[in-house]
């Protein structure tokens, strides 16, 4: 269990080097562009520190806002650029958009460290701006931007692995799926390790460059990366006769390795597994056309989405129920339950709501009429034992158990903390609404491909590998 | 030919204006050394700015052979510029560029071509005697060294002026000496015109031909620099030229000594011979033709401009008609005089 193959953590490397490498490039050329024309605008008379101030104002507001949200709210325009808004692609977009106003502010300031007395001189000598910079400011301040460059790329190695959440792959998005969702320390630590070295490299080559004052070294390497990134981005694209599938990513992409290989097998179909980390991306990269169809959610949560975001999306089919139980390893039974006791529930509107209907099935709480799987702590019309609800991330929840009386714990954690569904104290049954489903597009509903799609889903394989990595009733085929 | 016409320059911050410069004209003659003098703050540096506009003047023209550069547009003055060489006290060179690659950038930025580029940076090391140096970067040379790449990079798109602001002030004593004999040699060889300024008057002495003198923002006077030591006009100058060539009085004097006329009996002059004249003949005359007493204080011989020039300093004593008339005798003598005080 604890064992890594190398190909995924090659993968992840590759992924990370080559998102880096790409955002890095187009970055700090774009930075050196922006910045020196802050330089020269900054040495301007009044008419021209309007356009001064609106440039830094943008940069400012690009930096202040948090690259997570950056991410999300660039959406359309990754849309735009790379042609899907998954993907290491993707993920290169806004990584590139939140180190352009860093590198701009590295070329400014490094520019304007050059002396005045330069400056005069290549005034004297006739230069135009245009040449003042490129042949005396720039060369001049080399070692700073090379210093600087070094900031930016082992920064976007930081940002990059925020780039799961779009399915971007890379290591940081491997450490998490091992570390965080799955609680594999080996793996995170062998992830953390190689961006350990990946960032000392790049120090030390900064460092080095920068203190030799020439880049003509990095330009062999430059193409190379180049050469090699553009084949990389060509490669997997040539292959246009597979349908990509959106899951969780961890326990849920084992099962879908089994799914891959017998669909290959018995049908000739090539499955692409992209793994997400957010509830909310699936369904809108399903709905754009990023991905063909997805398996990590029940009907009560597509309903919710297609709701509220007006998605063309529909079910083919249930696959199995993963039901949610409270735990404890403070109380033995529910009668045991103090009063004001602390309960831990999932901070996502879906998993939420199941949790509290859970507790309500059992008589723990009462809720509003008609909240169903809309309610939330808000709904909570009756609460007798004045239990205090607390709302934590879904993977957060099995950490918080010697802290809280009661966790509710969704079925993909309940391996990993080493916890079994027997010790559940309450926990859902096989008629419960929350069985995960196949999702696609409506407009796909003719195609053969899924119910292909649907065959190996229901395959022995496939409920084998389930039970085997689900055992003891945490996985309940709902076929 | 340089022309600096009525050239005023004027800094405002809010309340506070100074006058840099003040209504200075001034003209250089082509292929002349004309060194600008003042202290620290006179405005000398505005002034030697004023002439390729790295600082434009409130108002006045500055006309460069023929062309009055206030009127030109940017891209027209920078061409201008190319024709402009200028070093600086801190040589300003760029430390990211070997001594070649420092003296190819002026060529670079006028798109010459790299053989062109070759055989000119390696004829201008040749002349500055940096050969053994060109691929050396600018922390690895002395300040003398420095200064010599600064000269051949302003040298490299054959200007036919050459601006020096303070050139040897960052410089110890013996590569100031070398860096002088070279703008000299320049000016010499390549017919280029120097404008030099300087707050040492030795700088003047050794190299210039012609000298002007600025103090506060304000042209004091300007002629040739044999005029300017042997007759100077303000009392500034005065003080600059007796102060530069060590006059001094034994203290006693010293503290007797008025500027006012109060006693005409008896004065301190300055006798100023110029080429070989010797001045024993007109020191005889004057005792024996118009019987005063000489006595003599210092007597030296200074070397300006290749020429010979003797200063003797006396003490005259007798009737003031006698004095009046020696005085007289010393101008027909065309020696020139100057009264240093009266005692």
């Amino acid at each position: 269990m604890f064992s890594l193959e190398l190909t995924p953590l090659l993968t992840a490397t590759i992924e990370t080097l080559y998102m880096v490498f790409i955002a890095s490039l187009i970055s700090i050329a774009t930075g050196l562009v922006l910045g020196s024309s802050l330089f020269v605008l900054s040495n301007k008379k009044a008419s021209k520190r309007a356009i001064y101030q609106m440039i830094a104002f943008i940069i400012n507001a690009i930096r202040s806002i948090p690259f997570i949200i950056l991410m999300i709210a660039i959406i359309p325009l990754t849309r735009l650029i790379a042609g899907t808004t998954i993907g290491t692609n993707a993920a290169i977009v806004p990584l590139t958009i939140a180190a352009i106003p860093f590198y701009t502010r590295i070329t400014e300031t490094a520019l304007s460290q050059v002396s005045t007395g330069l400056l005069e001189a290549a005034n004297a000598m006739g230069a135009s701006t245009f040449q003042t910079i490129t042949k005396i400011c720039i060369p001049e301040s080399m070692p700073s931007l090379i210093h600087g460059a070094t900031l930016t790329i082992i920064g976007l190695i930081g940002y990059s692995a925020m780039a799961g959440a779009i399915g971007g792959g890379g290591l940081g998005e491997l450490a998490i799926n091992y570390g965080y969702q799955r609680f594999d320390v080996v793996v995170m630590l062998e992830t953390v390790v190689i961006l350990i070295i990946m960032v000392q490299v790049i120090q030390a080559s900064g460092d080095k460059l920068a203190k030799k004052r020439r880049i003509k070294p990095l330009i062999l390497p430059t193409l190379l990366a180049l050469i090699l990134s553009v084949s990389y981005l060509v490669w997997p694209e040539s292959n246009t006769n597979v349908l990509r599938i959106g899951v969780m990513s961890g326990w849920q992409e084992d099962v879908m390795q089994t799914a891959k290989a017998l669909a290959q097998k018995d049908y000739k179909l090539s499955l692409k597994i992209i793994p997400f980390t957010d509830y909310t991306q699936p369904n809108m990269a399903l709905a754009n056309g990023s991905i063909d169809a997805n398996i990590f959610q029940h009907q009560p949560f597509l309903d919710t989405q297609v709701k509220a975001r007006k998605l063309a999306l529909m079910s083919i089919g249930k696959t199995f129920v993963y039901p949610m139980g409270f735990y404890s390893t403070k109380i033995k039974t529910m009668s045991h339950l103090p009063y004001r006791g602390i309960v831990a529930i999932p901070n996502d509107p879906s998993n939420e709501a199941r949790a509290l209907l859970l507790l309500q099935k059992y008589g723990v709480i009462t809720l509003k009429e008609g909240v169903s799987t809309l309610a939330s702590t808000r709904d909570i019309v009756e609460n007798p034992q004045q239990l205090r609800f607390k709302e934590l991330d879904a993977a957060q929840l099995p950490r918080v158990l010697p802290d809280a009386e009661l966790v509710a714990i969704t079925n993909d954690f309940i391996t990993s903390a080493k916890l079994s569904i027997q010790e559940a104290l309450i926990k859902e049954d096989k008629d419960s609404p929350y069985a995960n489903i196949i999702v696609i597009r409506i407009k796909d509903k003719a195609d053969p491909a899924f119910n292909q799609l649907m065959d190996v889903m229901h395959s022995n394989e496939v409920r084998d590998k389930t039970m085997q990595l689900f055992p003891k009733g945490a996985a309940i085929p709902a076929w | 030919m340089i022309h600096l016409k009525t050239i005023s320059k004027t800094y405002s911050d809010q309340a506070i204006t100074f006058h840099a410069l003040t209504s200075v004209d001034l003209k250089i003659e082509n292929g002349t050394i004309c060194g600008i003098f003042g202290e620290s703050g006179a405005g000398k540096s505005t002034l030697l700015r004023t002439i390729n506009l790295l600082e434009r003047p409130t108002s006045g023209e500055v006309w460069v052979n023929g062309t009055d550069l206030t009127s030109l547009s940017a891209e027209k003055l920078r061409q201008a510029r190319h024709h402009i060489g200028m070093i600086f006290q801190h040589f300003n060179l760029l430390d990211s560029r070997t001594a070649f690659e420092n003296i190819a950038l002026p060529l670079e930025l006028l798109h010459e071509t790299p053989r062109t580029i070759k055989e000119r940076v390696n004829a201008l090391l040749t002349l500055v005697g940096l050969s053994d140096k060109s691929a050396h970067y600018p922390e690895q040379l002395s300040g003398g060294q420095k200064q010599r790449v600064a000269i051949a990079r302003a040298l490299a798109t054959e200007p036919a002026i050459l601006l020096c602001d303070e050139p040897t002030s960052a410089l110890d004593n013996e590569s100031k000496q070398s860096i002088l004999n070279l703008l000299k040699e320049i000016n010499a060889k390549l017919g280029v015109t120097i404008v030099i300024i300087t707050h040492e008057m030795s700088v003047i002495k050794q190299i210039c031909t012609h000298a002007a003198v600025i103090d506060h923002g304000k042209l004091i006077e300007c002629g040739s620099v044999l005029q300017l030591f042997t007759q100077p006009a303000s009392p500034i100058t005065k003080k600059l030229v007796q102060h530069s060539l060590h006059i001094q009085l034994p203290p006693s004097l010293e503290r007797e000594l008025k500027t006012e006329k109060i006693n005409t009996e008896s004065l301190i002059v300055c006798f100023k011979f110029i080429g070989n004249e010797s001045s024993r003949p007109l020191i005889s005359n004057l005792i024996q033709k118009h019987g005063i007493t000489v006595n003599i204080i210092q007597a030296n011989i200074e070397n300006i401009q290749d020429a010979n020039i003797g200063f003797t300093v006396c003490q005259l004593s007798g009737t003031e008609k006698a004095i009046h008339e020696a005085l007289d005798d010393a101008a027909k003598a065309s020696v020139s005089t100057e009264i240093i005080g009266y005692v």
